[in-house]
């Protein structure tokens, strides 16, 4: 397509298109005009010259063909001759002006053929000729000469007729020649102006579908997808690919449409993914809500839960704080690796460090030194090393007599309590407690210089008034009489019952103060029996008592415990049976392994504990009525040492009695005995 | 009730006890006993007398105000004149770490006070130098 036509302007490419078909109309209009000329030209020179001609020498041939037919139809009977010559007169002027008419129909014929011409001429000359046969017979007739004669003259005639005739053929094929000449020049021009004509509607009718399509194509077709366009972007469809690309008005409508719909379409797809986006986030947030929904009530309750928790959480958590900053107890934490990890204020005071300074120094080692009865312990035996190790808690008491040393040189007495800090099963950390026991190991010391001293300035005393009254006793001062020796031997027994009962005391006291010395022996249970039974003889026999011992198995697995302690129990025991035992009665002891214990008890036959009393049985001093009644000079601090004694090495002490039947004390001791324990003192005072 | 043997002759029992009440009743039955026999009030007193005069047998009590027993004792073990005297602990204490410890420093017996009667202690005291 030209160029032009590809021009923007719309009015300007209409324009164009309309001259170029008018231009075409116009020119095919004079082509069609020329060819319709020629045809004119072909028709004229056919229908005013060439039939009229031809018709002409058909009438001169007629003409000729008549007078030849009244000449020689003579055959015809009876025909004068009068009315041959008549009927020749006659023929005469029409043969004439046939001949005539076609002369001047050559001659009207300005562009007639010269052939033509030649042909006229030749025709007007055998005519001539043809007359004057004609004209001879008839002066023949009229002569009335012979028949020879008359012969003759119509031989000529008949020469004359052929003659003509023959021109006339000539003629007529000229003509015939020339219309056929003049058809074919018709047909020649009107089959090339039909052609021309078909061209030019073939050429005329591509033209006006071109710019049909063109004006379609660069009109319509672009206002019809902007009207499509926009249907579809009024219908809300954006998503439509414009592919506007259309030049002139239409381009410019159409780009300026297709910027505003890009635009359209750019703001509607942020807004078409803001919309996902946020339909998205609606989902999810519906979704969320849901479940929300579904769990608010429980979070709810949750909540008030998890609000009270964290309530006592807080708490505890302030409560924690301030029972760490608050303990009198150092605490600290260390990693695996023996580093602090966190301590306490105590801490910061009882090692004089400050808080910097430790975390400077970083690991346990770096800030303490541990020492046992003056000598440091190795730091693989310290005891944060030995819980790391073990998993178990590991702790030094005040026996333990161990004291640390800290960076700065001071010396502190102290006990310690390293637990391990366990998580999932395994051991990450150590959690330590240290106790400055300064105090306590004066408190201790003065305590055991209290039991010392007690029991020095309390039996001292009574040991002179026992001597004294020993020696009054003995006349050492001189003759006494009976009734003043029966006086002081009340004095001396009073005092010997008071040094045993400061015994029994120094020796709660110091059970009760976890100062008792234990030292674990392998022993035999029944043989200590035994041997109690042997000192507790002469009280045995004043009453006729027998004690039967029963071991099962026997004999029983030798266990560790402490001699001392045990015949202090056992002794109490038996002593009690006897006291409160009848006279001729058995004391039955009975010494029985159950599982992993031992169970001792004594049996007797006695006054038995009355009910409302047996509760209080084990306490110090306490004496049941009927035990008061019986043994006015009972201490009333046997059972309670021997619970103290039995609860010491971990086991249990109990009794089954009835009143005035009999009762049974048991202990239990373990078959792993006692523990050895590094007290400073013995039971025995 | 009660045999009283016969004094033993030519010799010496240094009795050494803070108590004065006990030291007093241990005095009225020496003399009653005819034991011939020194008072010492402490452990430094009773060095002094060892000084003036050798006993053959100490009687010795533990707690006391100054030295104190142990510490005579060892003292007394310390010095080669005197290493030799015999020594009898009387003391209210009964504690086995004491008589242990007593014994460690060779002592011929050692006597709970309280557990006695006086006369026989003395009669305790007296076997060793019979």
């Amino acid at each position: 397509m030209s160029p032009i036509l590809k021009s923007n302007n719309i009015k300007i490419r209409i324009f164009l298109v309309f001259l170029i078909i008018s231009f075409f109309v116009l020119a095919s209009a004079l082509v069609i005009l020329h060819g319709t000329r020629n045809v004119d030209d072909y028709i004229v020179k056919i229908e005013a010259h060439g039939l009229p001609r031809l018709r002409a020498i058909l009438e001169i041939s007629g003409v000729s063909v008549a007078l030849g037919r009244v000449i020689h139809d003579r055959d015809i009977p009876n025909q004068p001759l009068s009315e041959i010559k008549d009927n020749l007169l006659q023929g005469i002027p029409i043969l004439d002006q046939a001949e005539l008419e076609y002369q001047r129909l050559v001659r009207q014929d300005s562009q007639a053929e010269a052939n033509l011409r030649q042909v006229g001429s030749k025709v007007q000359e055998s005519k001539s000729l043809l007359k004057q046969a004609i004209l001879e017979v008839v002066r023949v007739i009229n002569e009335e000469q012979s028949a020879e004669e008359l012969q003759e003259k119509l031989a000529a005639f008949d020469g004359a007729a052929t003659n003509l005739e023959t021109v006339l053929i000539t003629a007529r094929e000229t003509e015939i020649n020339l219309v056929n000449t003049y058809a074919d020049g018709l047909d020649g021009v009107t089959y090339q102006t039909y052609r021309l004509g078909l061209l030019l509607a073939g050429v005329f009718a591509v033209i006006v579908v071109l710019a049909a399509v063109l004006l379609y194509r660069s009109i319509v077709q672009p206002i019809l997808r902007l009207q499509n366009a926009v249907i579809r972007f009024t219908q809300g469809n954006l998503d439509t690919d414009m592919n506007l690309q259309m030049s002139g008005e239409v381009g410019e409508l159409a780009l300026s449409f297709s910027t505003m719909a890009r635009k359209l379409r750019e703001s509607y797809g942020k807004l078409q993914d803001q919309t996902k986006v946020l339909e998205k986030r609606f989902s999810v947030a519906n979704e969320q809500n849901k479940t929300l929904e579904d769990t608010k009530k429980a979070m709810l309750a949750v909540l008030e839960d998890a609000r009270l928790l964290e309530e006592k959480l807080a708490s505890e958590k302030s409560n924690l704080q301030a029972v760490l900053a608050s303990m009198n107890e150092a605490l600290f934490v260390v990693d695996k690796d023996r580093n602090f990890v966190m301590f306490n204020t105590a801490f910061e005071h009882m090692t004089g460090l400050s808080r910097d300074t430790i975390f400077k120094y970083k690991n346990i080692d770096d800030v303490l030194k541990v020492f046992q009865n003056g000598i440091e312990i190795p730091i693989d035996e310290r005891p944060t090393k030995i819980v790391l190790q073990t998993g178990k808690l590991f702790t030094y008491g005040i026996e333990d007599n161990v004291s640390l040393q800290t960076l700065g040189g001071k010396k502190i007495n102290v006990a310690i309590q390293a637990a391990p800090l366990a998580k999932d099963g395994a051991t990450i950390g150590v959690v330590v407690v240290i106790r400055d026991i300064n105090r306590e190991k004066q408190l201790d010391e003065a305590k055991t210089g209290f039991i010392s001293v007690a029991s020095h300035q309390l039996r001292t005393p009574l040991t002179s008034m026992r001597w004294f009254a020993e020696m009054l006793i003995n006349g050492d001062a001189g003759p006494i009489t009976e009734e003043q020796k029966h006086f002081v031997e009340r004095v001396y027994q009073g005092t010997d019952r008071m040094i045993a009962l400061v015994n029994l005391l120094l020796q709660i006291a110091r059970v009760e103060a976890g100062r008792l010395k234990v030292e674990p022996v392998p022993l035999d249970l029944k043989s200590t029996t035994q041997g109690v039974i042997l000192t507790l003889r002469t009280g045995l026999e004043n009453k006729k008592q027998k004690v039967e011992v029963t071991c099962q198995p026997d004999p029983l697995p030798v266990i560790p415990a402490d001699q001392e302690v045990i015949w202090q129990c056992i002794q109490n025991m038996l002593s009690n049976a006897n006291r409160y035992g009848p006279e001729n009665s058995t004391i039955y002891v009975s010494i029985i392994q159950k599982g992993t214990m031992i169970e001792y008890s004594v049996k007797d036959t006695g006054i038995g504990i009355p009910k409302e009393q047996q509760s209080r049985i084990f306490e110090k001093f306490f004496r049941a009525e009927n035990a008061l009644k019986l043994v006015p000079e009972g201490s009333g601090l046997g059972l309670s040492l021997v619970k103290s004694l039995v609860e010491g090495w971990g086991g249990k002490v109990w009794f089954e009695t009835e009143e005035n039947k009999g009762t049974t004390f048991f202990f239990t001791i373990p078959l792993t005995g006692m523990r050895a324990r590094e007290g400073e003192v013995r039971l025995t005072v | 009730m009660v045999t009283q043997e016969a004094p033993k002759k030519g010799k010496l029992v240094l009795v050494v006890e803070d108590e004065p009440p006990l030291q007093d009743a241990i005095q009225t039955k020496l003399n009653k006993l005819g034991v011939d026999h020194m008072a010492a009030y402490s452990a430094e007193e009773a060095l002094e007398l060892i000084a003036r005069r050798r006993p053959d047998i100490i009687w010795l009590d533990l707690l006391m105000p100054g030295m104190g027993g142990f510490a005579f004792l060892q003292k007394l073990r310390q010095d080669s004149s005197l290493k030799n005297i015999r020594v009898v602990i009387v003391s209210v204490s009964a504690s086995p770490e004491k008589i242990r410890q007593a014994f460690e420093l060779n002592v011929v017996d050692y006597l709970v006070k309280s557990q006695y009667r006086l006369e026989d202690i003395i009669n305790r005291v007296t076997s060793f130098i019979a």
